[in-house]
Formats: C-alpha cells, sequence, structure tokens
C-alpha cells in the first residue's frame, strides 16, 4: 500500500517536474526569441528604407516595414553618388593582397614553428606573441610618417606591407599544424622533396581548415577597418568602402545625407560580409569560442 | 642551389627563412613603431620636422583640460558599455546554453552574432536614423507608443553617450555572447548532478555554481571591455565627427589624438597621447596576463 503510493508519488513529482521544466523551456525561447527580433530589426530599417521610393529626400513617417513605394531608386543614387563600384574595387584589392600576404606568411611561420621544431622556436613565438600588446592605435603616428617617408601615403602598399607578420593567425596555424602528423615531412625528406616542397604539397594541402579560418577572419577585418585606412588614405578615389560610407556623411552640407541613399549605400557596404557569414559562420563561431584570448 | 644545399644539411637556417616575414613584420610595424612613438612624443613635431621638447608634450596633456574630459568620456562610456553589456551578454548566454537541442542553440548564436560581423561605422550611420532626434525616428515612436516624450538621443549631450552604448551593445552582444558560452560549457556537469541530488532549484544552481565558475570569464570580458573602451574611435568618429559632438560629450582620448595628429598635425602630442592609452592599455593587458597565470 505505501509502496505503491511512494510511486505514485514519485511519478506525479516526475510529471509536475516536467510539466515546469516545459514551461520553463518555452519561457526561454520566448525570451530569447524576442532578443533574436531586437537584433534583427536594424536591418530590417535598414533594407526598408532602402527600398523605400519616398525616403530620398526625407525621413519616411509614420515608418514603415514594407514601404509604399517598392524601388531600386535609392541604390541608383547610391552608386552615382558614393562611386560605389570603385569602393568595392578598392577594398577588395586591399583584401586580396592582405589576405594573401598574411595567410602565407602565418601559415609558413606556423609550419617552421610547429613541423621544423626551429632552436629557439618557444621564444620566438613568445616575444611575438607579447607584441599583441602593442595595439595599432599606438602606433599609428609613427606608421604614417613611416609610410609617408616612402611615398606610400594613398597606396595599398601601407596595407600590404604590414600584412607579412600575421601573429595571431600563426598561432592559430602552428596550433594546427601541430594536430598533423611529422612523418610525413619526413618520408618526403627521404624522398627527395625539399622542405619548401614538403610544406606546400602536403602541409598547405592538409591545412584547408585553418586557411579558410584565417582567410575569413582577415577578410572580415579589412572590410571592416576605418582608423587605419582613414590615415593612410586621403584620397577619394583610394578610399575603401568604410571610409566611402562614413565620409558621405560629412560630404553633404547639412551633414546629413538623404535617408534612402546613405540606407542603400549602408546595405551594400554590409552585403559582402553578410554573404561570407552567411555561408561560413561555422568557422566565424567557432574561431571566436575557441579564441577569447585574442588581441 | 644554395637553398637546397641548406635544406638537406639545417633544418633551423630554412626554419628561420620561414619565419622572416613574421619576425620582419613585427619588428618593422609593431616594436620599431611603439618605439618611434615614445621619441616622437619627447618633440615638438609636425611630421617633417621635431624640435626637442622633453616631457613638455606629456606636460601640456596632463594639463589640458580637453584631455581630461576625453578621458572622462571614454571612461564613463566604457563603465556603462561594461555595466550593460556584461550582464545583458552573461543572461543570453546561460538561457542559450540551457537549450537542449544543437540546432536551435546554433541558431541562436549565429543570429545574436550577426550584428558583430558589420562594421561599426554601418551601425552607426543606421543607429544615427533609429534615433533620429524627432518624433519621426522610430525609437522615438516607439517611445511615443509608451506615452513618453521624445529624446534626442545621439544629438542630446545628456543622451548621447547611452545612445552610443546601446549601439554597442546591440553590435558586440554577440561576441560576448559566445565568450561566456565558452566559459559555461566548461562547467563540469557532475556539480549540477550533485545539485540536482541536493534539490536546489535551476535559479539557486544558476546562483550558486554558474555564476562563481564565471570568475575566470568575468575578469577576462571587463579586461577585454576596458581595453576596447580606451580604443573607442569609429562610431564616436562617424557619429560626432572630430570634435565628439554633441558638446563633445563624444570626445574619446582617440579622437584626441586623431585630432592633434591630423588636424592641426602636432604628431608630438598626438604620440605622447597615444602612449598615454598605450600605457593605460598595457596595465590592463599585464592585468589580464597575471590572473591567467593565477588560475593555472
Amino acid at each position: 500500500m505505501s509502496q505503491i503510493s511512494t510511486g505514485t508519488q514519485a511519478r506525479l513529482q516526475v510529471q509536475s517536474k516536467r510539466r515546469s521544466d516545459l514551461f520553463l523551456r518555452s519561457f526561454i525561447i520566448l525570451v530569447l526569441t524576442a532578443g533574436s527580433v531586437l537584433i534583427i530589426v536594424p536591418f530590417v530599417v535598414m533594407l526598408s528604407i532602402s527600398l523605400d521610393q519616398d525616403a530620398v529626400f526625407e525621413f519616411p513617417f509614420p515608418f514603415r516595414i514594407i514601404p509604399e513605394h517598392i524601388s531600386l531608386d535609392n541604390f541608383k543614387t547610391a552608386i552615382a553618388n558614393t562611386n560605389m563600384m570603385r569602393l568595392y574595387l578598392n577594398t577588395f584589392m586591399v583584401a586580396v593582397g592582405v589576405i594573401s600576404i598574411s595567410t602565407f606568411s602565418a601559415l609558413l611561420a606556423g609550419y617552421a614553428l610547429s613541423k621544423l621544431k626551429v632552436a629557439g622556436g618557444k621564444i620566438v613565438l613568445l616575444l611575438v606573441l607579447a607584441t599583441l600588446m602593442i595595439p595599432g592605435e599606438a602606433t599609428l603616428i609613427p606608421l604614417f610618417m613611416l609610410f609617408k617617408k616612402l611615398n606610400m601615403i594613398n597606396t595599398y602598399w601601407a596595407f600590404y606591407l604590414p600584412a607579412i607578420s600575421y601573429v595571431f593567425g600563426t598561432f592559430l596555424a602552428k596550433q594546427f599544424m601541430d594536430s598533423l602528423p611529422g612523418e610525413l615531412r619526413e618520408a618526403a625528406i627521404i624522398d627527395g622533396a625539399n622542405e619548401f616542397r614538403c610544406f606546400t604539397r602536403i602541409y598547405l594541402a592538409l591545412s584547408m581548415p585553418i586557411v579558410a579560418t584565417l582567410v575569413i577572419l582577415s577578410f572580415l577585418g579589412v572590410w571592416n577597418s576605418f582608423l587605419f585606412p582613414l590615415i593612410m588614405l586621403n584620397d577619394p578615389a583610394k578610399y575603401t568602402i568604410q571610409l566611402g560610407i562614413a565620409l558621405l556623411k560629412s560630404r553633404t552640407s547639412s551633414g546629413e545625407a538623404p535617408p534612402g541613399m546613405n540606407m542603400a549605400a549602408t546595405v551594400m557596404s554590409i552585403v559582402p560580409v553578410l554573404l561570407v557569414y552567411l555561408f561560413f559562420q561555422k568557422y566565424i563561431i567557432q574561431s571566436v569560442a575557441h579564441t577569447g584570448i585574442k588581441e | 642551389m644554395i637553398l637546397k644545399k641548406l635544406n638537406l644539411s639545417n633544418k633551423n637556417v630554412v626554419g628561420y627563412l620561414f619565419l622572416l616575414p613574421l619576425i620582419l613584420g613585427v619588428l618593422t610595424f609593431s616594436l620599431y613603431p611603439i618605439i618611434e612613438a615614445f621619441r616622437i612624443s619627447l618633440y615638438h613635431h609636425n611630421g617633417v620636422r621635431g624640435v626637442w621638447a622633453g616631457l613638455s608634450n606629456y606636460d601640456f596633456i596632463l594639463h589640458d583640460s580637453t584631455f581630461w574630459r576625453a578621458l572622462r568620456n571614454t571612461f564613463m562610456m566604457g563603465i556603462m558599455g561594461l555595466g550593460i553589456g556584461l550582464p545583458l551578454s552573461f543572461i543570453v548566454a546561460s538561457l542559450v546554453n540551457s537549450i537542449v537541442r544543437p540546432g536551435m542553440s546554433m541558431l541562436f548564436k549565429a543570429i545574436y552574432f550577426l550584428p558583430n560581423v558589420t562594421s561599426t561605422i554601418a551601425a552607426s550611420i543606421v543607429f544615427m536614423l533609429l534615433f533620429y532626434p524627432t518624433e519621426k525616428g522610430i525609437a522615438n515612436s516607439l517611445l511615443n507608443v509608451f506615452g513618453l516624450e521624445p529624446l534626442g538621443w545621439l544629438s542630446d549631450p545628456r543622451y548621447a553617450q547611452i545612445s552610443v552604448i546601446l549601439m554597442d551593445t546591440w553590435h558586440g552582444l554577440g561576441y560576448s555572447v559566445l565568450i561566456w558560452l565558452a566559459g559555461l560549457q566548461s562547467i563540469s556537469r557532475d556539480l549540477y548532478e550533485a545539485a540536482e541530488v541536493d534539490g536546489a532549484k535551476k535559479l539557486q544552481q544558476w546562483l550558486y555554481i554558474t555564476i562563481p565558475s564565471m570568475k575566470p570569464v568575468i575578469f577576462f570580458m571587463v579586461v577585454m571591455g576596458t581595453i576596447n573602451a580606451f580604443k573607442r574611435f569609429g562610431e564616436v568618429f562617424v557619429i560626432g565627427g572630430p570634435d565628439g559632438n554633441p558638446g563633445g560629450s563624444l570626445f574619446t582620448l582617440m579622437l584626441y589624438v586623431y585630432r592633434y595628429g591630423f588636424y592641426t598635425f602636432d604628431f608630438g602630442k598626438a604620440a605622447a597621447a597615444s602612449y598615454i592609452i598605450f600605457i593605460i592599455i598595457l596595465v590592463f593587458t599585464l592585468l589580464n596576463f597575471t590572473a591567467f597565470k593565477n588560475k593555472d
């Protein structure tokens, strides 16, 4: 008798616990969904106004998510006024150069530290990592003066040259290479391959996941950077995308660009990063989670 | 040919050849300029010629009320950013962490991280529109729904800082959430199971297991948040211009450096100011390192 009642009691307890768990879970999902809406709202507003024909001169009021007159006029004005294609091209030129140089340098160095185990490699890595403590903000003035002396202001050499060291990427590359077997190199060396060949033909081919991570991270870095290009480039024909959209505002007399055009330019500036994020979010999110110690 | 001979005989030589770009880059573009920044800070320098100034640039800055205002603005915005961002991202991370289905938690992570891949410049431009200072603005329309008066947001010196912080919170929340999540997932399941056996409620588990386990992460986040606060530039430049308007309320230390460097071309003072920022950041970074060491 008493056994049965404790059994029922336990079952009832489990049931009520389940019910309260279900309630709690739904509540959590609800809260997170509400938060997600807040996160998405600025994107929706941006897109909505960029497509709103009535936003050509002034702010549409009252605001509606679906514009009354949808058109691409704002995009046309934005392309004409910001020279958007030029900005895209410039930024791609900077990105391609910086990404190839920095990724290659990081992989080379990572390979030397991991697989060649050079004498003093640990100390080199430690010293190089220590320079991460030097923020780019503190070296701007001397770098500007250096590139001015070298006649490289308003050229992309000011971006390509510093790309030859990618400290954080080197760290990631070394860690990845540590997980690859060293026997492959030894076998190839015995077969008469030289070190560079071992690196390119064997280890580079096996390192594609980390190559992808490095490429994506540096792409986001280059695409979104503002202060460095602001200092190094002052010829509008050389502007990168962030300079283009940021200075669009200050170029108009009232200090306020027409909202439609402004939003259209901003939409165009974030489409490439959104695409990259859409396809490679796994790499991006993983790299952040693994590398909280960044910077 | 010589290279090949070296390959066979000495892998250290090849190794250092492979390390050459890295080492050269670090020396030229990191180590040299940080030393050079200090040297320039000791000169009255217009970018071309310099006259020895001793410590007078530092002396000037430390007696410049604009500098102190910039420091105060920077510091206040840092405090506000941490005060809002840390608890909020921790709550979001805890909620995401409690989701059992991996697909759904991945979806939330992806959404919350989304603003992070966009630039602060794009974010600033969009938020200037959301925070439009008349009743036409979207944020003000929302206030109107609750019967509140429209605010000036970014164009009112009283609210500009907090408005920027709200924007930065939106922009940076996902990054913090991911860091918290990495920390949360490293807590041993056993602790929770033991608590469950002892009859602790979910909320109690959160208060007495989760939060205390997060101490090192909290420390890391506070330090990183402070460091990033001292670097704040892009958004205040786009929103407030080089003077950090309205009313200089958004005038940060980096704007101070920028204005001396590239408006008045007083590179000595700009270098000195950037050196002060460097020292502040260095102190916080070293603090972070020692804390990590203590943990091990």
